[in-house]
Order: structure tokens, then C-alpha cells, then sequence
């Protein structure tokens, strides 16, 4: 007879990057259920967002998560600009969209780190992460931190990029491309990684919609939607075509990104080809006043920003729908029938952002 | 991956040698918070825009305060101060072994000195 | 083309705590993907708006029911929406019953967080607010 018994998976686990618990029910070595609990890194962000003045949220919510945080102060400002009804200027919107990919394309060095980490790929992670140091210097030079990069607000960005900045940035992205080539195919390629990842965690194309998952875990089940198609920023004039996979397991979601990686790099270049000259900021006049509901992408997936206001100089409410809140019940439904080893790599699958998770 | 690691082997440390060589000095950097009284007048348009309320500005008192640890270094102050009295240093805020809060009080003028 | 990124809140639906989960259900059978529950404290009622995405299209539902309304769980036929109404229960003191997967007041919150740290206007007198924490 085969014996039950619960094992909690987190939240200290050195293969999470960041604190979630699933309470794992197992049957000798298969998983029955697992129940999610999380809560060690809330912060009350919307509750702060209420009593700060709607010009301080921006640098509130871009530290709701490191990783993504410049697309957090992206959605913020647009949402606060199509209250104020401002339009922002060109050079303003392709330098948010240069700022954007870089985001992604770091966040995405840093996943395929994580993710070869999770089943032991010890080399390959040091690897990936080398790679990302030359995206963290481009930002330390023409934003003026590694992280946190606090270049947008409210009508525009902070800072400009300087035709030399621009020509190092192109300059180092043929670097980052041709490290790509290098260790992208032993990601995809190595008989174990394959081992470990090929029909591993699967998910289909109706779970995936029925379960609401967002980003590449969507698109890795079949389903082309990618909220850049909506033409913020200025994704409207560069075109974008959802990268999707239909395999539907954890190797399908890992091409996903990689291919993602290289869309980066290709409208980094594009969007620094195409600059407009102009201005970089317009100062928005009077005080936002309305409702609005602002999606971007995130390297996660869409993330959803709610914003109401009332014309005073606080918010009435924001409210933050992050991709990994949305990504945590396909993982529930992936991880049923899958064996304890295999519970890492799934939930790296679906690249966790608690940070982003528990606000 | 052999290629890959004969390479890594060859080449010189990814790293610097720190703190024997000095991590080299970015221009633009958003390092830590300095403040230059010299021109302020308290209006507290700093203390305001500030995000993490690092700045109090007392204006009958002439005095301000400046928690250097709660600040984040956004750099809304250094951009609200109209008279320049807020830079952002080129590197970090280094650890230090008691919170410091940077006081600062306008000393009033004397007849003597008014006079010279 | 046009910026479709932030948008104000159209195409919504009214429904009432009797019909929400017949709501739900319709247009969880239509094929569209759940995207979040935002909640809206008001001086006599809440409000909860549920999102849902078809394509790129959003489509809401409305709810409005003053404070002490019992509103039934969507979960049972839209499963995401567990983890949003346990935070929408903890944060806000809007008694939803029958959740899935119930945490009982500890998703998000701890034992020393005071209760229902989002609600912005006080409750009538007399009605109990699910997982209530004592009062420090």
C-alpha cells in the first residue's frame, strides 16, 4: 500500500529564488496535490500607494519587484498619463521601450541562470549570469543604477541616451548575441537538460486558458497572445508577433524565452535605429481624475494595473495584477502526477516572481 | 562546452580585484544623497517630493534633517531643489556602524558679521 | 495603431451576488481567460469588479453589494480565482464563502496584522467580519 505523506517544498529552498511554500502531498515519490501558501514578502504596496501622493507611487511600485522594475513604473505612468490625458513624446516612448527590452532580456539571462540551476547545471548558470553583467552595466551607464533603474515618469523618462550610449549599447548586444549563440544551444540541446525538462510539467492549451495563465506559460501552451501586440509604448510602430511553442511543458516554455531573448535583442535594435529626436518629458497639468486599466508585458507575462483617482493629489485605489499571481494555479494543475524531482523545474518553469506575487 | 571552458580558463578574472583596484567611477552614477546648505532657503520642496520621507525640513527652525538610510536615492529631491543644494554622489552610500541622521541648523547671523 | 495599453473600464456587466457565478461560468464556457478581481471599498457598499480577457479584449463584471452581503465563491467554476478572493477576504472583509482553497485569514496577513487593513470606511455595528483578528 503506498504511503501519504506532506512535505513542504519551501519557503527556504535554495533552488526558489524567492520564498513561496507548496505544501506537497506525495504517494511514495509522485505528487497527489500541492496547496500554495504565500505571504512572506508582502508589503502593503497597494495600501502605501493610497497614502502617497500619486507622483511618489512611481518609485513605490517600481520596488514592488527588481527584476521587472522598470515595467511596473511603465504601466504606472501610462495609466496616470491617460488619466491626465497626456501624450508622451516619441524619443520618450522609444527610450521606454529600449529600457523595456533591455529589462527583459536581462530578466530572461536570469531565469535560463536559475533554471539550469534547478536541475544542477551549476556552469551553465554562472555562465548566463556572466552574460548579464554587460546589460547591467549598460543600465549603470545610462541610467544611473543596476536595478532599479527609476528612468520613467510621470509624461515622459528622466534621463536621455546619448548617441555614444546608444553605440555602445548596440555594440554590446552584438556581444550578448553571440554569447546566446554559445550557451543558448547547450540549453536546448544537452541530453540531460532534455532529460530533465522535455514533458515535464505539462500544461494544455485549454488548461492553460482555463487556469489563467499568463506570459510564457500561456504562450508555451499554444495560445499567441502577448500584451506588447497592444501597441503601448511605442510597440504599435516596431510590431511584435507573439513567440509561441505548443509542446506545452517545461522545454516548451524554456524555448519560449530563449527565443524571447533574441525578439530583445532584435527590437533593441530596431527601436535605437529608429529614434526620433525630440523632447523627453512633458509636465502633465491638473491631477489625474477617472478610472483606467493599463496592461504591459512583463519578461512574466501581463501585468495589470487598475488605477482609480478622484481628482485629489492621492489615489483612490491601486490595484496590482502581477503574472505570477496569475501563473501560481497553472502550477497547482501542473504539479499533480509529476515526481518529487521533477517539483524544482516546474516551478522554475514558471519563472516565480514572489516579490511581484505578494505585492 | 569544452571550447567554452578552455576559453574561461585562458582568459583573464571576469572579476575585479577589489578593493585592490578601485571600482572605476560611472558618470551619471545615483549614489547617496548630498546636501550643500550654502543657498537653501528651507522650502521644502525636497522634504515634499521625497518618497521615503528621508528629508524633514523645518522652516521657522532653519534646521533639516536627513535620514541617510531611509533614503533610496531616487533622485526627486535633487531634481525638485531649485537651487542646486541637492547633488546625487557618483557611488554608494557606504555601511556605516550607527544609522546616521544628518542634522543640519542655519546658523543665524550676527550684527558683527552682517556688518563685515 | 492605436495605444491600446491603458484603457478606461467599458464593456462592463452588472450582476448581483445571485447571478455572478451563472455570469462567471458563461463566460468561462465562451473560452475567456480569467484575469483578476479588483476590489473598490465604498462609504455604504464595495464594489468587485471581475476581469476577464478574451484575445486582447477586456470584458467586467460589476458587483456591487453593501458591506455585509455574502457573496458566493467563483471558484468553483473559475479555479484562479481562489487565491484573489482569499486576498479580496483578508484585505478587504468581504465575506465570500465557499473559496476552494480556503486560507482562513493567513494568505497574506499574519496573527499581529489587524484585521481587514484595506477597508477605508468602518463597518456597521453588529456585523461580523470574517476572519477577524482581535483588536490589539
Amino acid at each position: 500500500m503506498s504511503q501519504r505523506t506532506v512535505i513542504p517544498f519551501g519557503p527556504q529552498h535554495p533552488v526558489l529564488p524567492e520564498p513561496i511554500q507548496l505544501k506537497l502531498t506525495l504517494e511514495d515519490e509522485r505528487v497527489v496535490e500541492a496547496i500554495p501558501h504565500i505571504g512572506y514578502v508582502h508589503r502593503g504596496i497597494e495600501k502605501a500607494a493610497e497614502k502617497m501622493d500619486y507622483t511618489q507611487n512611481v518609485f513605490l511600485v517600481e520596488r514592488i519587484c527588481g527584476i521587472c522594475s522598470f515595467i511596473h513604473a511603465l504601466c504606472y505612468c501610462q495609466g496616470i498619463e491617460h488619466l491626465m490625458a497626456t501624450e508622451v513624446p516619441d524619443r520618450a516612448r522609444y527610450l521606454r521601450v529600449i529600457w523595456s527590452e533591455l529589462h527583459r532580456l536581462q530578466s530572461h539571462h536570469l531565469w535560463l541562470g536559475l533554471f539550469a540551476d534547478a536541475f544542477g547545471f551549476e556552469s551553465l548558470f554562472m555562465e548566463f549570469w556572466r552574460n548579464r553583467e554587460l546589460l547591467m552595466d549598460i543600465f549603470e551607464k545610462t541610467a544611473g543604477s543596476r536595478v532599479i533603474i527609476s528612468t520613467c515618469c510621470i509624461g515622459g523618462v528622466r534621463r536621455d541616451i546619448s548617441a555614444e550610449h546608444l553605440d555602445e549599447i548596440l555594440r554590446v548586444l552584438d556581444q550578448v548575441e553571440a554569447r546566446l549563440n554559445t550557451t543558448i544551444p547547450v540549453m536546448l540541446k544537452d541530453a540531460g537538460v532534455r532529460a530533465r525538462t522535455v514533458g515535464v510539467g505539462y500544461l494544455s492549451q485549454d488548461q492553460a486558458i482555463k487556469m489563467g495563465a499568463a506570459g510564457p506559460v500561456l504562450r508555451g501552451s499554444g495560445v499567441a497572445q502577448d500584451a506588447r501586440m497592444l501597441g503601448f509604448a511605442a510597440y504599435g510602430e516596431l510590431g511584435i508577433e507573439p513567440v509561441v511553442e505548443t509542446a506545452g511543458d517545461s522545454y516548451a516554455r524554456c524555448k519560449v524565452r530563449c527565443r524571447e531573448a533574441y525578439q530583445s535583442i532584435d527590437l533593441v535594435r530596431r527601436a535605437v535605429r529608429q529614434l526620433p529626436e525630440g523632447d523627453i518629458v512633458v509636465r502633465p497639468k491638473g491631477r489625474p481624475m477617472g478610472q483606467v486599466i493599463c496592461r504591459v508585458e512583463q519578461p512574466r507575462g501581463e501585468l495589470i494595473y487598475v488605477l482609480a483617482a478622484n481628482g485629489s493629489s492621492k489615489l483612490e485605489r491601486l490595484r496590482v495584477r502581477t503574472p505570477t499571481f496569475a501563473n501560481v494555479p497553472p502550477l497547482v494543475a501542473m504539479l499533480p502526477g509529476c515526481e518529487l524531482a521533477d517539483v524544482p523545474v516546474i516551478t522554475l518553469s514558471i519563472d516565480p516572481c514572489i516579490s511581484c506575487t505578494e505585492r | 562546452m569544452i571550447r567554452n571552458v578552455l576559453a574561461n580558463v585562458m582568459h583573464r578574472p571576469a572579476t575585479r580585484s577589489a578593493p585592490a583596484t578601485a571600482v572605476p567611477i560611472v558618470p551619471g552614477y545615483r549614489g547617496g544623497v548630498t546636501f550643500d546648505h550654502k543657498e537653501c532657503n528651507f522650502c521644502g520642496a525636497c522634504a515634499t517630493r521625497c518618497p521615503a520621507n528621508a528629508i524633514i525640513v523645518d522652516r521657522p527652525g532653519r534646521h533639516t534633517e536627513f535620514d541617510l538610510f531611509r533614503c533610496v536615492q531616487c533622485g526627486a529631491c535633487a531634481e525638485a531643489c531649485k537651487r542646486g543644494c541637492v547633488q546625487l554622489a557618483t557611488s554608494y552610500v557606504p555601511p556605516v556602524t550607527a544609522k546616521p541622521t544628518i542634522e543640519y541648523t542655519e546658523r543665524p547671523v550676527t550684527e558683527e558679521q552682517s556688518e563685515r | 495603431m492605436m495605444d491600446l495599453g491603458s484603457i478606461p473600464i467599458t464593456d462592463v456587466v452588472e450582476v448581483t451576488p445571485e447571478t455572478v457565478v451563472q455570469a462567471v461560468s458563461a463566460l468561462v464556457n465562451e473560452g475567456l481567460r480569467f484575469e483578476t478581481i479588483t476590489c473598490f471599498d465604498h462609504e455604504e457598499s464595495y464594489e468587485l469588479l471581475y476581469t476577464f480577457v478574451s484575445g486582447l479584449d477586456l470584458r467586467h463584471l460589476r458587483l456591487v453589494a453593501p458591506h455585509a452581503t455574502r457573496i458566493p465563491s467563483i471558484s468553483g467554476v473559475c479555479f484562479p480565482a481562489f487565491l484573489v478572493e482569499n486576498e479580496a477576504k483578508e484585505l478587504f472583509g468581504v465575506d465570500i464563502e465557499g473559496i476552494v482553497i480556503d486560507y482562513g485569514g493567513h494568505l497574506l496577513l499574519t496573527e499581529d496584522s489587524g484585521p481587514s487593513p484595506m477597508q477605508r470606511y468602518p463597518r456597521p455595528e453588529g456585523t461580523a467580519r470574517p476572519n477577524a483578528e482581535t483588536e490589539p
